[in-house]
């Protein structure tokens, strides 16, 4: 619990009402940390169909750094849809070129991460934790996203949340779609007219 | 030199520019090939050897969301934007475009240098570029009875090849080859066997079950031929018909109506002798993979255009001072054309077939004044040509070449398709596409049971087998794991327990490869 409480102190600095938030545990949590060989951590929850991983059983690092060599990460600017432990988090921000980091996480998850390792050098500025379970303060602040974005998903955490993650998908969408349309360019009024192609 | 081709739906048309492949990759020495389909496609090209990327689109449900979801629009075009930019950055040197508008499109907004077959700019909107694409344009719109080339040759012509310089293709893997043998061994072994394919994408097409039936009657009490019937799910009632007829001798007809995925289908057609079929996209994958055609052709097929491609394929066409005809729906002559093929006709097709590809001729057609026999030939320079039967040139020489089946590393192959196929899993978990994973796991799973059985063969080595057996508990957790939907484990099973088996067994098969 102290690498918790680091963290949270250390988060409190720079989202105050985050902090606050995450300080009683939230409800339905039900993960676990796991070991994996590696020696890293994995988390995994009891599900009534089975048991469900965020990361591999066997080297959530090796995992995080070959998710990244598929990403396409055109912009600068990234939103990152699950994060589960930190490992994607990580290897976006270790190895890529960005401006900014938009971070979207469910909660128990989140207070999860911040338990099982040190974020001291990933709560700095630049990289914004936007935090559910209620979606709509997320929408709204992608909805104020001033210019086009990269997104990236991570999958077993997204699944873990389908519903919100979609949700927050679908803003994503819609607000990238109204930046790259407002650009009135030829490759995004092309991409209209495929489309018109494509449903006839 | 990097090439795209770009065709998306309709297996025949898909095809049809197999030749493409060896032509460009003969041509320019090192292409890299990139093909882009759609993703109901994919599975019939995804191990095609002359491509090096394929590109998949989900343009049914595109065209499905677009149409019916309009709140899907914003992800629909982010998601087109996105696959676009990405073709940008691969920069091709050349396009060859066999989808119309939306390949022009693509082509745009791909950037390539050049684009033959139809392309796009915003200031010129859609133009061809090339003369022999200007040329099967008019040919089509205006004089399509003129045209004696067929679709596989001008697509030749359009990518700046000669025409009939090399064969439509189609691999057949060891994994293809056991899936089509569990099946057809449902009847007697030893007997050859005719497929016959009675449904085509529309009715009009449709020659009809009772046509069919009687040539599958004729062919059943006069030789020792096993029948297959093809189809898809749709047409399994009409298969069944036959199947259940108890007049027909039993035994010797297998139903596989809705029971053949597109890569079992090629092994299936691989292992008969002869097809009958109308114009399907069935009759150009057995031409793909060598065996003969009996193709009956009369309406809106044109035979000239969409013929079964290759060298002694027989086609049974219906003259008609209206044919081809656009809206067969208006028709007012009643489908006269579809009628005035018989049942005996395409039996005399056969039996003219059997006496060529045994090394005998048949010196009339004997077919009546309506209808027409021609054998398929194919000469570089020149393309296809429909040599009316009986004819001096349509001698035995002509007869098929069938590619030999050579026996190959079974195991290694498979094994090796499977690490492919891990590879294809693995990038679909990182990019998100859960239901591609789950599905690809799927095929994945049909291998590895195709492996299995191959295992059990006596002279499989102790130590493989071994090893075999020791994975077994890791197939049962995969698929525990694919139950409760847990990608993650799922991921660890393939990559560190089956992967390292797998590598060990394909082992000489990449070797030879490389």
């Amino acid at each position: 619990m102290a690498q918790l409480e680091t963290n949270i102190n250390k988060l409190r600095r720079k989202d105050p009402d985050l902090a606050d938030r995450l300080t009683p545990p939230p409800p339905e949590a039900g993960w676990e940390l796991v070991h994996s060989p590696s020696g890293d951590l994995t988390a995994g929850r009891n599900l009534p169909e089975g048991f469900y991983l965020i990361h591999s059983s066997m080297d959530p690092r090796r995992e995080a750094a070959e998710w990244l060599a598929c990403q396409d990460i055109p912009e600068k600017m990234i939103i990152l849809l699950g994060m589960g432990l930190g490992y994607p988090l990580r290897e976006l921000a270790e190895n890529t070129d960005w401006d900014s980091i938009l971070v979207v996480e469910d909660a128990s998850l989140f207070r999860l991460a911040l338990a099982g390792d040190d974020f001291s050098d990933l709560i700095r500025p630049g990289i914004e934790f936007l935090i559910g379970p209620d979606p709509e303060p997320i929408e709204k602040r992608i909805s104020r996203m001033a210019g086009p974005f990269s997104i990236c998903a991570f999958l077993p955490a997204f699944n873990a949340h389908r519903e919100f993650f979609r949700r927050i998908l679908d803003t994503c969408h819609m607000r990238l779609f109204e930046l790259r349309i407002s650009a009135k360019d030829d490759f995004s009024e092309t991409v209209k007219i495929l489309l018109d192609e494509i449903r006839k | 030199m990097k090439i795209l081709i770009i065709r998306t739906h309709r297996l025949g048309d898909i095809l049809q520019l197999t030749p493409l492949l060896p032509g460009l990759k003969k041509k320019y020495s090192g292409a890299e090939i990139t093909w882009i389909t759609g993703d109901n496609f994919a599975g019939i090209l995804d191990d095609h050897p002359g491509i090096d990327e394929l590109l998949a689109i989900p343009e049914r449900e595109y065209r499905y969301l677009l149409a019916d979801r309009p709140d899907r629009f914003p992800c629909v075009y982010n998601e087109m934007y996105d696959f676009c930019r990405l073709l940008g950055r691969r920069k091709f040197d050349l396009v060859i475009n066999r989808q119309y508008e939306v390949g022009s499109l693509i082509s745009f907004l791909a950037g390539a240098r050049a684009v033959r077959g139809g392309s796009y700019s915003p200031e010129r909107s859609f133009v061809m570029e090339d003369s022999a694409s200007r040329e099967l344009y008019q040919n089509v719109k205006s004089d399509r009875k003129g045209n004696r080339m067929n679709l596989a040759d001008w697509s030749l012509l359009i990518a700046g090849l000669a025409p009939g310089c090399a064969p439509m293709n189609l691999p057949v893997t060891e994994a293809d080859r056991i899936r089509a043998e569990e099946l057809i061994a449902e009847s007697e072994r030893s007997a050859p066997i005719a497929a016959v394919q009675m449904g085509a994408g529309r009715s009009f097409r449709q020659w009809g079950t009772e046509n069919y039936r009687k040539v599958i009657r004729t062919i059943l009490e006069r030789t020792n031929y096993r029948i297959v019937l093809l189809g898809t799910g749709e047409e399994k009632e009409a298969a069944d018909s036959i199947l259940g007829d108890p007049s027909l001798p039993q035994g010797r007809i297998v139903n596989l109506a809705g029971r053949t995925p597109l890569k079992t289908l090629r092994g299936v057609l691989e292992w008969c002798r002869v097809l009958i079929t109308g114009d399907t996209g069935t009759m150009h994958m057995a031409a793909a993979v060598g065996t003969r055609v009996i193709a009956i052709f009369y309406g809106t097929a044109y035979p000239w255009e969409t013929g079964p491609y290759g060298d002694g394929h027989l086609i049974l066409y219906s003259r008609n001072q209206c044919a081809p005809c656009r809206e067969p729906e208006k028709c007012g002559s009643g489908q006269k054309c579809r009628s005035a093929i018989k049942p005996d006709h395409v039996w005399r097709a056969f039996e003219i077939q059997e006496a060529i590809s045994a090394g005998g001729t048949a010196r009339s057609a004997g077919l009546g004044e309506d209808v027409d026999l021609y054998i398929t030939a194919v000469r570089e320079g020149t393309g296809q040509e429909l040599i009316p039967f009986p004819d001096r040139s349509a001698r035995p020489g002509n007869a098929l070449r069938r590619p030999e089946v050579v026996p190959g590393n079974t195991v290694g192959e498979i094994a090796a398709n499977l690490q492919k196929k891990k590879k294809d899993m693995i990038r679909s978990f990182y990019l998100a596409h859960s239901d591609a994973f789950f599905s690809e796991f799927s095929s994945y799973i049909d291998d590895l049971i195709c492996l299995a059985g191959c295992l059990q063969a006596p002279d499989t080595a102790p130590d493989i087998r071994n090893a075999f057996e020791s994975i077994l508990p890791y197939i049962g957790s995969a698929t525990a794991a694919m139950q409760s939907r847990d990608l993650v484990s799922l991921k660890d099973i393939l990559q560190y327990r089956l992967d390292p088996f797998l590598q060990e067994i394909a082992s000489p098969v990449q070797n030879e490869l490389r």
